[in-house]
């Protein structure tokens, strides 16, 4: 115990929280042990924190990490003396995981745990005991396997997670072998983290492996990854995605980096319901039903073909009727696909127990340094209310307050301004409101993407726009997720949802995929000054600070009078 | 020196929280500060109201359960003690004979008074002088009967003590502790860090080499009549009840474990626990059944923290500012004084080794309007280690004009009108939008109104909140009575009539005409075209058609294909 170690870049504190010191000589070091136990809560320039809790604890004892490296990690980087009672906590937590046992015998399951007083304790609790129908020995209960996934979430809620060991279903065969050559004609091969995460989910195919969630930022590339999963497991996959648009982008990568056939792929949602030996769905099919107290006749889906292996992309949005229906397919392997495992109704434990724990985490700074995605300058411009709106926002409610400041048509000249500062780059226009992106796009003389445009327009501006052909899009909020617009180097964003945080990062996403050359992207945020949108504004740049981007704020003004008087400047000087 | 490690430490038990007493003076006197603090007229303690207040706030977890089962915490107490020491705080400690039956003094009306002067003195000192300040005062302090033979003064531990009966005599008056205390954190500054170390080899050591570090070959006693007693004559031990007290000899092989070595354990568990110098682990006692405890502290360990305390080099804090906001105070020890300035102007998020504070525009605000002078920026890069974050800099720029957004003026009115003629720019203050001024002479101007026949219409505000504006009246403020949903317009209403026709085409012209007349007999409207063999009917009239069918089929196989 040295209290104070100055070359060393990790602070931990009381509360569970690690702090580390990014400019720190051991940083990268500390980072890679740290990453393996703690969950990242932000990473804005200088100092990251991280945060231990008993999921990260049983998400690390998953993976092979036990308390004594977990310690001694702490140690080994600790700038101050480590408070004891964390390190206490941490043994604490870390001696609950693989206490029980979840195991296979012929039919049925059995949950062993490792001492009497425990199975006592458990065969007491009023959510698990009903889920136990026999008890075999001191410390050994029979469990039916459609209680499998019910079971899980109880003990993890119980504190004391089980680790499931029961195997599982092998599902219908299927030859899926990725090609080394797209059907586009591109060279395709795997990059070394999407193996890596292809190849600590199978696990070689041991019990251990096969279920998880794989975190990779946006535009890293988790379809990919899930291709590859699938290559290696070899059987039929049901795939559930968030929308058809992204439907149709798995259905497309598949066909493109695969050998499988069109025949082989089938989609699954309000137009067709194709079941063949991959499939790929929505959310949105699953979860529909007539009424609020009619049963959700599209789960079904899942017992229409024995699937090996189910992915769930975006699982951070996972719905709750799928989680109910996960509870009893826990006998198939699970993917979980997302770029953060923040849940907005905090059931990160219920994918812990359903999906299964966190397997790969690459932080998004570390992709951007190796060039996988797209470096990003965030900024914000700021101009003022026009004076005869001033009166009107002043005196109205704050709904309408936010309407008045994001639609200010003053926002026009800056994106004119903009746009002038990158001609040749595909970029996009996104707005929360329909009235607002049709009269800008009106003006700029462009397409607009809404939540009208059937989905045929919708497959053909994109084309247009993936080819070039087409270099300015606006887009309303439909354009938040899963969109696949590879070349987009430019967001204009003219009004945001609010302070929504997922949003924000969605909309960066869109433009950190690679680019050729300078592999720069922009993210332009325009926004009314002292205005309540500017309150919300800064709790979506927050979000993305904590992400480690750095943010410009400008003043409209001198954007625009910069246009008028000296006329076309380098994109830099923005 | 040489002192044996300890290589486990598994089976002793070590702290794993330790308060921190930096921390818990300055929240005592910020409580203090704030309020006005009596303490009890019989026994001078502070009040359990504040007590149980001040127990939540401090460092120690179980200081708010002792307080609420036994009325009163240690570790408050000490707390209480120490500020009173370092001339913080003051308050009557004597009292005065009120004349009860006790013989014990009373303290009327004893208020803890906040030494302002003081108290800036210290915080306007660098880490390195705080330390050694309160390191002296805690040196100097607790001699004789209260230093750790007979107590635990320092707030902390589990030994047991001596029984202070007789310690005003014989050699403990004569001791000095400061002296003691000193040359024994002297010796554990010479041992390794970092490591467990036996607590019988150190006493070991000091039996061979320093063998009168406490007491002296030849001590001098307080009073002539002790002269002849031995030098532990003030320490007996004894057994679980009165009476059973066991005489410590010199000439005991093991005297000296039994005084100085206890002494060794309680002064580790004490001052240099305290202060995080050390850190002690605790086992099962060598002798059981003995009292005041002997052997239980097994282990210390030293943190490098004791040398640079000593040698005054503790670190000053050193503060971050990244671009999400958050400020990051990271400092070795409390420091008391930055996390002053910050709570002006941010929101203290962590309270831990690593203070977090966060930037917040309406504290900004706030801040800069109460104090003209507060230089946020300024403030902040005086004392960061890295550049403000552009985007921090151009908010806080923002944040600090807000306070500058606002006028306040008195004896004026607002004043919304459409008539902008000469009358009315005389009073006006200040143009708010057009239409909307700020106005002086507000009666004047109404009576002015009133005489040019405009019916001003005047409207009275309470103290806390507005008043709504009458109704019908016109104004670009939003009025409640006004913004009442309006009813809509009734619509009209319109009933379409849907009718489902159905046809039937028949095989021939024959079934056709006996169908139609059969229908015709049950007064069916149908419409028959003998062209295309085609009977049409609406479907309310499907029960007669079902019937003329079931009259046909006595005749035919009738089979109906739906297309």
């Amino acid at each position: 115990m040295n209290t104070y170690q100055s070359e060393n870049p990790l602070i931990v504190q009381g509360d569970h929280t690690v702090l580390a010191e990014v400019d720190g000589p051991r940083y990268i070091e500390a980072r890679d042990h740290l990453a393996r136990f703690a969950e990242l809560i932000k990473s804005p320039e200088h100092i990251h924190t991280y945060r231990i809790t008993p999921l990260s604890i049983w998400n690390a004892a998953a993976a092979g990490v036990g308390p004594d490296d977990i310690v001694e990690t702490l140690y080994q980087f600790s700038k101050y003396e480590v408070p004891q009672h964390v390190v206490v906590e941490i043994r604490d937590y870390a001696s609950r995981y693989g206490r029980l046992r979840l195991t296979r015998d012929a039919d049925h399951l059995v949950l062993t745990a490792a001492d009497r007083p425990l199975a006592e304790e458990i065969s007491r609790h009023k959510h698990v005991a009903p889920l136990l129908i026999e008890r075999l020995s001191n410390v050994e209960f029979r469990v039916a396997p459609i209680d499998r996934g019910k079971l899980k979430q109880a003990l993890i809620k119980a504190g004391f997670p089980a680790e499931d060991l029961a195997g599982y279903r092998q599902g219908e065969s299927l030859e899926i072998v990725l090609r080394e050559q797209s059907l586009a004609g591109a060279p395709f091969r795997l990059r070394m983290y999407q193996q890596d995460a292809a190849d600590i989910f199978h696990a070689a195919g041991a019990v251990r492996g096969g279920s998880g969630v794989i975190v990779l930022p946006c535009g890293a590339g988790k379809t990919i990854v899930g291709l590859a999963c699938m290559a290696k497991l070899q059987t039929s996959t049901l795939i559930l995605t968030t929308n058809v648009t992204a439907t149709r982008q798995w259905i497309g990568e598949i066909l493109d980096k695969t050998t499988l056939q069109e025949d082989q792929v089938g989609e699954y949602n309000g137009s067709h319901k194709d079941v063949l030996p991959v499939t790929v769905a929505t959310y949105n099919i699953m979860t529909w039903r007539k009424s609020k107290d009619a049963p959700f006749k599209h789960l079904e889906l899942f017992d229409q073909r024995d699937w090996g292996l189910i992915i769930y992309d975006e699982v951070h949005l996972l719905p709750a009727p799928v989680f109910q229906v996960t509870a009893g397919l826990q006998a198939r392997r699970r993917l979980g696909l997302t770029a953060t495992l923040v849940r907005e109704d905090d059931r990160e434990d219920d994918v812990f127990a359903l999906i299964g724990p966190k397997k790969v985490d690459v932080p998004w700074k570390v992709l951007e340094n190796q060039g996988w995605i797209a470096t990003a300058s965030c900024t914000e411009i700021r101009l003022p209310l026009p004076e005869e709106l001033r009166m009107p926002y002043a005196v109205a409610d704050r709904r309408k307050k936010f309407r008045f400041a994001s639609e200010n048509p003053a926002k026009l000249d800056v994106v004119r301004e903009i746009l002038s500062r990158h001609p040749n780059e595909p970029t996009l226009i996104i707005g929360m409101y329909v009235d607002q992106i049709k009269e800008i796009a009106g003006q700029l003389d462009l397409p607009v993407i809404t939540g009208m445009t059937s989905q045929r327009r919708r497959d053909t501006l994109f084309e247009e726009f993936r080819s070039g052909r087409l270099a300015v899009l606006a887009v309303s909020k439909v354009a938040n997720f899963a969109v696949d617009l590879p070349d987009a180097s430019v967001a204009i964003q003219i009004s945001g949802t609010f302070g929504s945080r997922q949003e924000e990062a969605q909309r960066l996403g869109r433009i950190l995929r690679p680019k050729t050359g300078l592999n720069q992207a922009h993210f332009y945020t325009i926004v009314s000054r002292d205005t309540v949108e500017q309150e919300f504004a800064l709790k979506r740049q927050l979000f993305l600070c904590e992400q480690g981007y750095a943010y410009d704020i400008l003043d409209g003004e001198d954007v625009t009078q910069r246009r008028h008087s000296s006329g076309h400047r380098s994109a830099s000087a923005l | 020196m040489n002192i044996d490690r300890i290589k486990s430490i598994s089976k002793l038990d070590t702290v794993t929280t330790r308060p921190d007493i930096r921390r818990d003076l300055h929240v005592f006197l910020a409580y203090v500060q704030q309020r006005d603090m009596k303490r009890g007229h019989r026994d001078n303690t502070i009040n359990k109201t504040d007590a149980r207040r001040l127990a939540k706030l401090l460092s120690d977890p179980e200081a708010e359960s002792e307080v609420n089962e036994d009325g009163y915490s240690t570790w408050l107490d000490f707390v209480d003690r120490f500020a009173h020491q370092l001339g913080l705080v003051h308050y009557d400690t004597e009292g005065t004979y009120a004349g009860y039956t006790s013989q014990e003094p009373s303290f009327p009306d004893n208020y803890i008074e906040y030494d302002a002067k003081a108290c800036n003195k210290l915080l306007s000192m660098n880490l390195a002088r705080q330390e050694t300040y309160l390191l002296e005062v805690l040196l100097n302090g607790y001699q004789g009967s209260s230093s750790e033979f007979y107590t635990s003064p320092f707030g902390l531990g589990r030994l047991g003590w001596f029984a202070s009966w007789g310690s005003a005599t014989g050699v403990v008056p004569m001791l000095d502790f400061t002296a003691i205390r000193r040359f024994l954190l002297g010796l554990l500054a010479r041992c390794p860090t970092g490591e467990w170390l036996s607590v019988d080899s150190f006493v070991n050591y000091l039996k061979a080499n320093h063998h009168y570090f406490l007491i002296p070959k030849k001590p001098q006693m307080k009073n002539k009549w002790d002269r002849d007693k031995s030098r532990y004559h003030n320490f007996r031990e004894s057994k679980h009840h009165w009476g059973h007290e066991i005489e410590i000899k010199e000439t005991d092989p093991d005297a000296f474990e039994r005084v100085e070595g206890r002494y060794v354990e309680h002064f580790l568990e004490g001052l240099p626990n305290l202060l995080g110098y050390v850190d002690v682990a605790y086992g099962q006692p060598q002798r059981k059944g003995i009292h005041p405890s002997f052997g239980v502290l097994k282990a210390f360990r030293v943190s490098e923290r004791l040398q640079r305390a000593l040698d005054g080099t503790i670190a000053e804090p050193t503060l971050r500012v990244t671009p999400n906001f958050d400020v990051y105070l990271q400092s070795e020890l409390y420091p008391a004084r930055l996390i002053r300035e910050l709570q002006r102007f941010c929101e203290h998020v962590t309270k831990d080794t690593t203070n977090v504070f966060r930037l917040e525009r309406q504290r900004v605000a706030a801040a800069c309007a109460d104090d003209a002078k507060l230089d946020v920026i300024g403030l902040l890069e005086s004392l960061s280690t890295e550049p403000l974050p552009a985007n921090v800099r151009r908010e806080l720029l923002d944040w600090a004009a807000h306070s500058d957004k606002f006028v306040l003026y008195s004896g004026c009115s607002l004043l919304e009108t459409n008539k902008q003629d000469a009358d009315v720019k005389r009073y006006r203050v200040e143009n708010v939008s057009a239409g909307v001024d700020v106005v002086h002479l507000p009666n004047r101007l109404f009576e002015e109104l009133e005489k040019q026949q405009l019916a001003p219409l005047r409207v009275k505000h309470g103290q806390k909140s507005f008043s709504p504006m009458p109704a019908k009246t016109r104004s670009a403020f939003a009025n409640k009575a006004k913004t009442k949903r309006k009813k809509r317009d009734p619509k009209t209403k319109v009933t379409l009539m849907r009718v489902t026709r159905v046809q039937l085409l028949c095989p021939d012209r024959e079934f056709l005409d006996r169908m139609q007349r059969l229908l015709a007999d049950a007064s069916c409207p149908v419409e028959a075209d003998r062209k295309r063999l085609t009977l049409v009917y609406s479907k309310q009239y499907e029960p007669e058609v079902t019937r003329a069918i079931r009259e046909l089929k006595k005749e035919f196989e009738v089979k109906i294909d739906d297309q």
